[in-house]
């Protein structure tokens, strides 16, 4: 089995590298989104206040929180993007009815999906995080971006069985992009990546407790402030595992049930 | 003058229809209108609430809440340029549309008297929905209509500089095939560099003088100023000179390029675009 996944990997890797080397504005893009974000918001709120008042107020550099936090956003929504955006895009070009009789396991092949781009976009954070790292931090901060990088690949991984959920809520409603463009500005505003958790209003924060992600970025968060993993970080990066796991049933199901309705109803083209 | 004439109402007639087709399939037919509110809005306060923490606590949320609102007002505007105008080539060529409109013997500019209306519908619900959101999540924007006139003239003038964008960006997928990668970064770069969200004034000076040499720069000053949100950073009247002289020349030129995209289309043949 763990052959067959290694398999079905190596394969959408091939699939992603072969379109990033034809086409090269994808990789233009990659590398230049999160300092484009970065800019966006640390501009537009410097021309309202300066950045020392987003200091007091968080506790971190704005630079580096926003560099983090765009590249964050990527990788945590790796998964979730690609299996949603994947079998949407083969139901609309009519590739899904080859998909879907071919014998590989529906559920194994949303998993592989996503390895790939993650792995991509660990050049990403090397290319993002560590030269602002570097600037502003100096040595320690190379070190720092790794750990980053490092608890974002794990942040993207404890966050990719309820990012399956919600790829199944989207195939299953029917609605694509429209579905789409409520629930991905939806995570990134419930897992904290631009505006910390802690300034969230009570109910809403309540409620991020269930989100992994917003558990993993917050440990990320406060390693920006503190420069180091406390005992309350650790928690949350085990609360995140701990959820990640409780899904893990859930989200098999959800990618059945899909799975279920397609063959029944069959695919629309 | 009876060809003219002819050839006026013929035009008419096509924005007509455009008008009517674009009214029924994006806003009347389209369930998406509610949930794509919903996303905006979404996306809104993402942006707005870590802009938000910037803020100065000395100057009153009201003035914070105007610069966001304006920032909005500016950002949506180009973001109907990039998606809705620009883009529109993409998809008049994907579903063989723009073939006909070619064989017609018709410009496919024409098109555009339809869709421009319909886009305009759709950014006056996305303003006014952005106003709400500002207003829950900041404060009550200090906005104020300080010369009703000078606000129709910036905001007609933003209107030509944004057109003539989306004709230049639509020339480019129509001569080189389409780079969603290119018009992405454009439309988050473009107002950001050159004055869309900020004021000139509290910009750097490099990025200012930058922000000076481009046609985009004057109507976002000259609406400020209407608004009552921040003083341009030259005088208003000169401001509007080289504004409405800079936005019709570029108009002049983008409407250049996109004929010659068009020329060029029908010595190669139309290419089969992706989005990336």
């Amino acid at each position: 089995m763990l052959k067959r996944f290694i398999s079905l990997v190596r394969a959408e890797y091939m699939f992603v590298a072969a379109e990033i080397i034809r086409r090269k504005t994808i990789l233009f893009a990659l590398i230049l989104w999160p300092y484009i974000i970065m800019a966006f918001i640390v501009l537009l709120g410097s021309s309202m206040g300066t950045m020392s008042y987003f200091q007091q107020k968080t506790g971190a550099n704005p630079i580096l929180f926003f560099i983090t936090g765009s590249f964050l956003l990527i990788v945590s929504l790796i998964f979730f993007d690609e299996i949603s955006s994947r079998f949407w895009y083969d139901e609309f070009i009519g590739t899904l009815p080859y998909i879907m009789i071919a014998p590989t396991s529906k559920t194994m092949l949303a998993l592989a999906m996503g390895f790939p781009r993650l792995i991509i976009n660990i050049l990403v954070g090397l290319s993002s995080l560590i030269p602002v790292y570097f600037i502003l931090k100096s040595f320690p901060g190379l070190v720092e971006a790794l750990i980053v990088i490092a608890l974002s690949i794990f942040s993207a991984l404890t966050f990719s069985t309820l990012a399956i959920i919600f790829s199944s809520l989207v195939l299953i409603s029917g609605g694509g992009w429209r579905v789409l463009s409520i629930i991905r500005p939806l995570i990134m505003l419930i897992s904290g990546v631009l505006y910390p958790r802690f300034l969230l209003p009570l109910t809403i924060k309540f409620f991020t407790i269930i989100f992994p992600l917003a558990n993993s970025v917050e440990a990320i968060q406060l390693f920006l402030v503190q420069e180091g993993l406390t005992a309350y970080s650790l928690m949350l990066l085990g609360l995140a595992t701990a959820l990640a796991l409780l899904y893990a049933p859930v989200s098999i199901r959800s990618l059945r049930i899909w799975e279920h309705r397609i063959l029944i109803k069959g695919a629309k083209t | 003058m009876t060809a003219l004439f002819n050839r006026l109402v013929e035009a008419a007639r096509i924005a007509w229809v455009s008008f009517k087709l674009y009214t029924v399939s994006d806003i009347i037919r389209g369930k998406s209108g509610i949930i794509s509110l919903a996303g905006i809005s979404l996306w809104l306060i993402l942006i707005i609430l870590p802009v938000s923490l910037f803020a100065n606590p000395q100057i009153g949320l009201g003035r914070v809440a105007a610069f966001i609102f304006g920032g909005i007002l500016v950002f949506n505007v180009y973001s109907v340029a990039t998606w809705d105008w620009a883009w529109e080539i993409r998809k008049l060529i994907n579903y063989n549309v723009l073939e006909h409109l070619i064989a017609s013997g018709k410009s496919p500019l024409m098109v555009y008297l339809g869709l421009i209306p319909v886009s305009l519908i759709w950014l006056l619900m996305i303003i006014i929905l952005g106003y709400g959101v500002v207003n829950v999540f900041v404060a009550q924007p200090e906005i104020v209509i300080s010369d009703l006139k000078l606000l129709i003239l910036a905001f007609t003038l933003l209107i030509i500089v944004v057109l003539s964008y989306a004709l230049v960006l639509a020339s480019t997928i129509l001569i080189s095939g389409t780079s969603g990668a290119i018009v992405e970064i454009f439309s988050w770069v473009l107002p950001l560099a050159t004055g869309g969200f900020i004021p000139l004034s509290l910009m750097p000076e490099s990025l200012r003088t930058l922000a000076l040499l481009t046609p985009f720069s004057y109507p976002a000053e000259l609406l400020r100023k209407a608004l009552n949100i921040y003083e341009p950073i030259l005088p208003t009247n000169t401001m509007f000179i080289i504004g409405y002289i800079y936005g019709l020349a570029f108009l002049t030129f983008s409407i250049t390029l996109f004929k010659l995209g068009i020329r060029k289309t029908l010595k190669e043949g139309l290419k089969t675009l992706s989005a990336w």
